[in-house]
């Protein structure tokens, strides 16, 4: 197995990014925490601004800390790639803090931080505490992506059917309605309301649990040969789904026309079309094959 | 003592008719105090709704209350001459009359198969009678079984649960299969006379909250949201309203359409392929058909929800069977009851009577025998033997006056006791 390195960063970057510590992002989400804190205290002009900003400066320190140092000590010790129990738990603090930060974008006037920053932080101290803990081998920590990998695109195809599912009832309802089928007894199905929201939470799943596979597929090949074959079918395929998924996902989110009736039926169709390709790219070739 | 009952309906009386011989609430309350007054051992509960005027009467001499003395009480009361109401109204009595009343009271008997509204009119009609003291023993046990057979067929058949009114149908099942709740969709109710009244029920039923009135007179609009806690606008706002709408509904008397092609097309940008739904509950129709073309619009016209009316009818009646089934038997149910309780007086006067005459023979016995010296012992057991005695001669004639109770008194056991035993 050959050792990862991170020479695909500049030097001058790297020697910046190496100098992020875990203060900085704990101080940035501790910041956060306190500019929301202070609600109890009144309205305060441009804080949800300043929440974004900080949240942002957090995420960006708290991911490249972890690449940063993830590789150096992978590379020092020949110890697996995120493959300790502390890496672990700072990654779990990282998921929490970009969850925090979607539902905060969706509705800043809730006070869901007081909730989130708390554990995001606990979480991070967990790391901290934690860090004394021996590493998983390479091999180990290869296990364990991989099963994640699995798993989350396993999850995530499913969603994507789901989704599909959905908007095939839709048309199914939709021509019921427009055919004034409506208040019959037999052959029901549920609301056009009830399959959109299906639709939307489906497609949310979907692609961050394929996001999750396709990060944690990338972290289990780093572990188990040290680089990541960008160009084989599966692994162009996957990625693919994976961009589209995130188009269709920021459609849906910014231009709500796009999800509506026979556009998301369209949407999801080239998304099951998408996870189709995806399919005939892993099961075709040799990926997931370790000789 | 035996119900009769004098009457019309939709059925067998025209519309003129029923209108000159129906009562308001006011009128039937007079009604009631003049009926008692005229016949102070009668008993009368009257029913008048729009669709029947019924008098249901009972006394406990049927020869002083007869369907001629009924017919002349109530031409008088409206001014008609009894041969109109005897030519004009259908006269029932005794178990028919029960009958009948036991499936007016269900719904049964109703315009609109199983409307819920006859029984609630039943009830104030009863509770009417109660308050004026027209109502008796026989009134009050057939209408609380009337109650009870209303119950059951309501309960244990599917006649009322389907929707038979075009709004109720509109609201009850075409918006279930569009929203999943109405508590959070914005609403525009376009006009405010008496379909927009009763669409606004169902509206608020269905747990609509953000309901806007519109009508071209905006008083009455007012007047239609204050009465149900809802908003109203001005009619030029129909546009900004439909912009916002998930659930338009049109129950205008224009004779133009209120909401064309052009005008929903100018606003369909705005909307952003919101989903709409369109009931047009008014004749003429008030929005433009071609709208319901349109992509995520989903319009119905009063046409199309008719036919879902109709389809639950057609449900509703196959359901009749089974209801009359039930009301056959608490019609049954309900002279068993009331025959068993005519022998009660009868037997506990018979079982009396032989007790007295076994108290007066077993003191004379005693009496006789004590001066032989009797002990406590023997007078107990003779005691005894003078119990079995009459138990085992009354036991075969009250058996068969049971029997003969259940079968509506058919070989007149009753009235034969009455006389061998003198009971009177």
């Amino acid at each position: 197995m050959a050792p990862f390195t991170a020479t695909e960063i500049p030097p001058a970057m790297l020697a910046i990014l190496s100098k992020i510590t875990v203060t900085c992002f704990f101080a940035s989400y501790l910041v956060v925490l306190v500019l929301e804190l202070l609600r109890l205290l009144g309205r305060i002009p441009g804080r949800t601004a300043a929440v974004v900003a900080m949240m942002g400066i957090g995420l960006f320190t708290h991911l490249s800390y972890l690449l940063i140092h993830a590789m150096d000590h992978a590379a020092e010790q020949d110890a697996g790639l995120l493959a300790s129990w502390s890496e672990w738990s700072s990654l779990l603090a990282l998921g929490l803090a970009i969850c925090f930060l979607i539902f905060y974008l969706r509705r800043p006037d809730t006070i869901i931080s007081f909730f989130f920053l708390p554990l995001v932080l606990a979480t991070i101290g967990l790391s901290v505490g934690l860090r004394g803990q021996e590493p998983f081998s390479r091999s180990e920590a290869a296990g364990v992506w991989g099963s994640v990998h699995g798993l989350s695109m396993m999850i995530g195809s499913g969603a994507v059917l789901l989704g599909f599912l959905a908007c095939v009832m839709y048309l199914v309802q939709s021509w019921r309605l427009k055919h004034k089928r409506a208040g019959s007894a037999r052959l029901r199905l549920p609301t056009l309301e009830s399959l959109t929201r299906m639709n939307r939470r489906s497609l949310v799943v979907s692609t961050s649990f394929v996001a999750l596979g396709v990060i944690a597929g990338v972290v289990m090949n780093l572990n188990r040969q040290g680089s990541v074959g960008w160009t084989s079918g599966g692994v162009l395929l996957s990625l693919l789904l994976f961009g589209w998924l995130v188009a269709v996902t920021a459609l849906e989110y910014f231009y709500a026309p796009a999800s509506r009736g026979r556009k998301a039926f369209y949407l999801a169709l080239a998304s099951l079309g998408f996870l189709v390709l995806a399919m005939i790219g892993v099961l075709g070739g040799t990926h997931g094959l370790t000789s | 003592m035996k119900l009769q009952m004098i009457g019309c309906s939709h059925h067998d009386a025209a519309v003129e008719f029923r209108e000159r011989v129906s009562f308001n609430a006011d009128q039937v309350a007079d009604v009631l105090s003049r009926f008692r007054n005229r016949f102070p051992d009668g008993e009368l509960v009257l029913l008048s709704t729009c669709n029947r005027v019924e008098l249901y009467t009972s006394a406990s001499d049927d020869s002083d209350l007869d369907r001629d003395s009924v017919a002349e009480f109530l031409a008088q009361q409206q001014e008609l001459s009894v041969d109109e109401v005897i030519q004009q109204m259908i006269y029932r009595s005794g178990s028919e009359a029960v009958e009948h009343l036991f499936t007016v009271a269900a719904s049964l008997d109703s315009m609109v198969l199983g409307e819920s509204q006859i029984s609630s009119q039943v009830k104030q009609a009863y509770d009417l009678a109660c308050e004026n003291g027209s109502a008796g023993p026989l009134i009050h046990s057939v209408f609380q079984a009337a109650k009870r057979a209303a119950k059951r067929v309501q309960t244990e058949t599917q006649i009322h649960r389907r929707r038979v009114s075009v709004p109720s149908v509109a609201i009850g099942e075409v918006v279930p299969e569009v929203f999943d709740t109405l508590v959070d969709k914005h609403v525009v109710l376009c006009g405010a006379g008496e379909m927009g009244d009763e669409t606004m029920r169902y509206l608020i039923q269905a747990g609509a909250k953000d309901v806007c009135v519109l009508n071209r007179s905006i008083e009455r609009a007012k007047d239609l949201a204050e009465s149900f806690g809802v908003k109203h606008a001005p009619w030029d706002d129909l546009l900004d309203q439909v912009t916002q709408a998930d659930l338009l509904i049109g129950t205008t008397s224009s004779t133009q359409v209120i909401l064309s092609l052009e005008q929903f097309e100018s606003i369909q940008s705005a909307r952003r392929d919101r989903v709409l739904l369109l009931l047009d509950l008014a004749v003429p129709r008030d929005f433009d058909v071609a709208i319901g073309e349109l992509d995520n619009i989903y319009l119905y016209q009063i046409d199309d929800l008719q036919a879902a009316c109709q389809r639950n009818r057609r449900e509703r009646e196959k359901e009749w069977p089974k209801a009359k089934q039930i009301i056959t038997e608490e019609t049954e149910r309900f002279f068993k009851e009331l025959n068993h309780r005519a022998t009660g007086p009868v037997i506990q006067r018979l079982r009396e009577q032989a007790h007295q005459v076994k108290a007066d023979e077993l003191a004379r016995l005693k009496g006789k025998l004590q001066q032989r010296g009797l002990d406590e012992a023997d007078s107990k057991e003779i005691e005894k033997s003078f119990d079995r005695l009459i138990n085992k001669l009354l036991h075969p004639p009250l058996a068969s006056l049971r029997d003969d109770a259940a079968e509506g008194h058919q070989r007149g056991l009753l009235e034969a006791i009455r006389h061998l035993f003198k009971l009177d």
